[in-house]
């Protein structure tokens, strides 16, 4: 009898070739921060671009068949890429080697300006060609961030079938994105069936980003061959967690102008015909709008299969509502450097340590801030029109909590 | 129009180099009479106060003031391209919306920076009442919190009339270091008052990284209060002052 144990993976990042990304995206960088937020497997991203696949070869070692190792830090990766259709609609692609890499890139070059460019390449092919490859390399294909409103399978489509046609049956995973949660896409039929995966698409290496979302599998151990049964739920492997955003603190939760985020109920943005009455940016759908257009049940009706939702937000932006301070500041990077070291990861930190174990680590105010957070305790401010959403301390938790450890210059102006 | 030249490319380069860790965008000043760039961090911790009059550079030009927006990690990457034998020249390239870096040395080396637009918010600056002022060799202080590092997050600075302390408490222990009346680290000693406050390591290693060892850096302090760091900048005509917000010590 094989143990399945748990592993943490992210499956959808982007490598320095991307546009706009962090150019600390390199693998080493990725592989020592995975290693610290606690992520056993990463996706390599951008598998396609042929810079990032030199260094992929130069600084992995492959331990078992499709997958590679960082020897000094020992995240595992899989070779994984996204690309963009003729629709403007973004796909996940996860595949088995390099061979199977240089085959599809060398097709799919045949329809792409930009592939040697770019790390997620525009390809000039509907998604359902693009399905039919990837099943030729023996790969497997899913929708990125499936709900948003600019470059996803729902902003274009109405169902699944619209836009994968006859090679809908190529699809084996849905990525949820940050702005949306189980609960909303379970309230969608066609997808009862598909395990939804829940990535950081992370464009720089810092904790509150790469592996912001992720997903604990339930492996014999953490290998390519492994994954791909537990996408497809094969042999007692499969997806045990769902790990990721608050849907509220993603950028596209609500209905929002692009320009200026202002907010607005659905009703009133098509009465605007998308224009916004303040600034006259374009309004953008926002995920839940959109999912209750699509939605074939008040409720969410979760099929068997389907694991839990853990809502989390990034420990860095939790310590920095404690402290005052930017969640990029050296002050919240030592509070987050010595809390992961000493607890082993962040969702240790924020999930399962006791507040004795944390007040022995970290100051007052944070295992306050901490505790309100999993008491569901903390304000969510909804993100927006490309606008992240935010927490804030409201009045009954502002009022237990000890004075700030760190001042501010602000408090010393005359 | 801004052209300024140096004949050392250290001398920004330090000073670059010591903002970054704390600022990612600020936006430079350049007038006729020099460069001045001002600006808190987000969280409002920390503020930077660099001042660089024309007569730091060899060549200096600029007909009427301008505000450049910079970002300082990627001209602080573009600095350390510069080599130490190298002249630095900073020109403005209006046509392009770029700021040109200029190494001249064996070759002329030409990078560009594109401009961003940095929003100047009024800056709340804060007027502290020191009681304690210290000189002190740069290499010293980085010795200092180095040790502290090893135990604590914190780390608390005192001047008295006996000397200078930075010490460190924690549960893997405790450090401490003396600089007394007479040691050769101190070179300058002013007490009105004796002044503790305890301040976050990490922004002050930023703060002082960019200090070669034996540059002396001025502390002026205020029981509770923030500390103000000041390093001369080219043989003491410019000067970049730091000023950090201090840690409330916990009972």
């Amino acid at each position: 009898m094989v143990e399945i144990q748990s592993f943490a993976a992210d499956f959808h990042i982007h490598s320095k070739y991307s546009a706009a990304t962090s150019s600390q995206m390199d693998v080493a960088t990725i592989a020592a921060q995975a290693r610290l937020k606690g992520l056993d497997l990463v996706g390599t991203g951008d598998a396609f671009h042929p810079s990032w696949l030199r260094s992929l070869r130069e600084e992995l070692v492959e331990v078992a068949e499709g997958t590679f190792e960082h020897q000094r830090y020992r995240t595992r990766f899989i070779l994984t890429a996204e690309v963009e259709d003729r629709n403007r609609v973004h796909h996940v692609i996860i595949l088995p080697s390099f061979s199977a890499v240089e085959s599809l890139r060398e097709e799919l070059a045949k329809h792409s300006q930009d592939i040697d460019g770019d790390g997620r390449a525009h390809v000039e092919l509907g998604a359902e060609e693009i399905a039919e490859l990837v099943v030729a390399h023996q790969g497997l294909i899913g929708p990125s961030h499936a709900f948003t409103p600019w470059t996803s399978v729902y902003k274009e489509f109405d169902s699944l079938r619209d836009c994968y046609g006859d090679r809908i049956d190529a699809v084996s995973f849905l990525e949820l994105g940050l702005s949306a949660d189980t609960d909303m896409a379970d309230r969608i039929a066609e997808l009862a069936d598909l395990t939804f995966l829940s990535n950081s698409d992370a464009h720089s290496p810092w904790p509150d980003k790469l592996g912001r979302e992720f997903n604990r599998l339930g492996l014999a151990e953490p290998t390519y061959e492994e994954v791909v049964k537990a996408i497809k739920r094969r042999d007692g492997r499969r997806v045990l967690l769902n790990v990721g955003f608050d849907p509220r603190l993603g950028k596209y939760h609500v209905t929002a102008c692009s320009r200026c985020f202002k907010q607005f109920p659905m009703d009133v943005a098509v009465r605007l015909k998308w224009k916004c009455d303040d600034c006259f940016g374009w309004i953008k759908k926002g995920v839940l709008d959109r999912v209750n257009e699509l939605a074939d049940y008040p409720e969410p009706r979760h099929p068997p299969h389907r694991p839990g939702y853990l809502r989390i937000a990034p420990l860095a932006e939790v310590i920095g509502l404690a402290t005052g301070e930017d969640p990029h500041s050296p002050g919240v990077k030592a509070e987050w450097e010595g809390l992961v070291t000493r607890f082993g990861d962040e969702i240790s930190v924020l999930v399962d340590a006791s507040p004795e174990q944390l007040s022995e680590a970290t100051n007052p105010r944070i295992v306050e801030v901490i505790k309100a957070f999993r008491a569901g305790t903390l304000r969510v401010i909804p993100g927006g029109g490309g606008r992240y959403g935010h927490l804030e301390i409201g009045t009954e938790v502002a009022k237990k909590l000890p004075p700030k450890p760190q001042r501010k210059l602000t408090e010393f102006v005359a | 129009m801004v052209s300024a030249k140096m004949s050392d490319p250290k001398v920004w380069k330090t000073c670059v180099g010591a903002m970054v860790n704390l600022i990612e965008e600020a936006a430079f000043k350049f007038s006729p009479e020099g460069v001045k760039m001002k600006a808190m961090d987000p969280s409002h911790v920390a503020l930077v106060d660099f001042e660089l009059p024309a007569a730091a550079f060899s060549e200096y030009s600029v007909k009427q003031p301008v505000t450049l927006g910079i970002n300082l990690t990627e001209m602080d990457k573009i600095l350390s391209r510069a080599k130490s034998d190298d002249e630095l020249i900073l020109e403005l390239d209006e046509k392009m919306n770029r700021l040109a870096i200029v190494f001249k040395g064996t070759s002329t080396r030409r990078l560009s920076l594109p401009l961003i637009d940095v929003r100047e918010a009024e800056l709340q600056e804060p007027r502290i009442q020191f009681t304690a002022v210290a000189e002190i060799l740069a290499g010293v202080i980085q010795d200092g919190l180095k040790d502290a590092e090893l135990i604590s997050d914190n780390v608390r600075f005192e001047i008295s009339e006996e000397g200078f302390f930075i010490t460190a408490e924690g549960d893997r222990g405790s450090t401490e270091l003396k600089l007394c009346k007479g040691d050769k680290g101190l070179l300058k000693l002013s007490v009105k008052e004796r002044a503790r406050a305890m301040f976050n390591i990490k922004y002050l290693t930023d703060m002082t990284k960019a200090a070669g060892a034996a540059d002396v850096i001025r502390i002026s302090l205020g029981t509770d209060l923030p500390i103000q760091l000041d390093y001369p900048v080219a043989g003491g005509v410019g000067r970049l002052r730091f000023l950090l917000a201090p840690r409330v010590e916990s009972e």
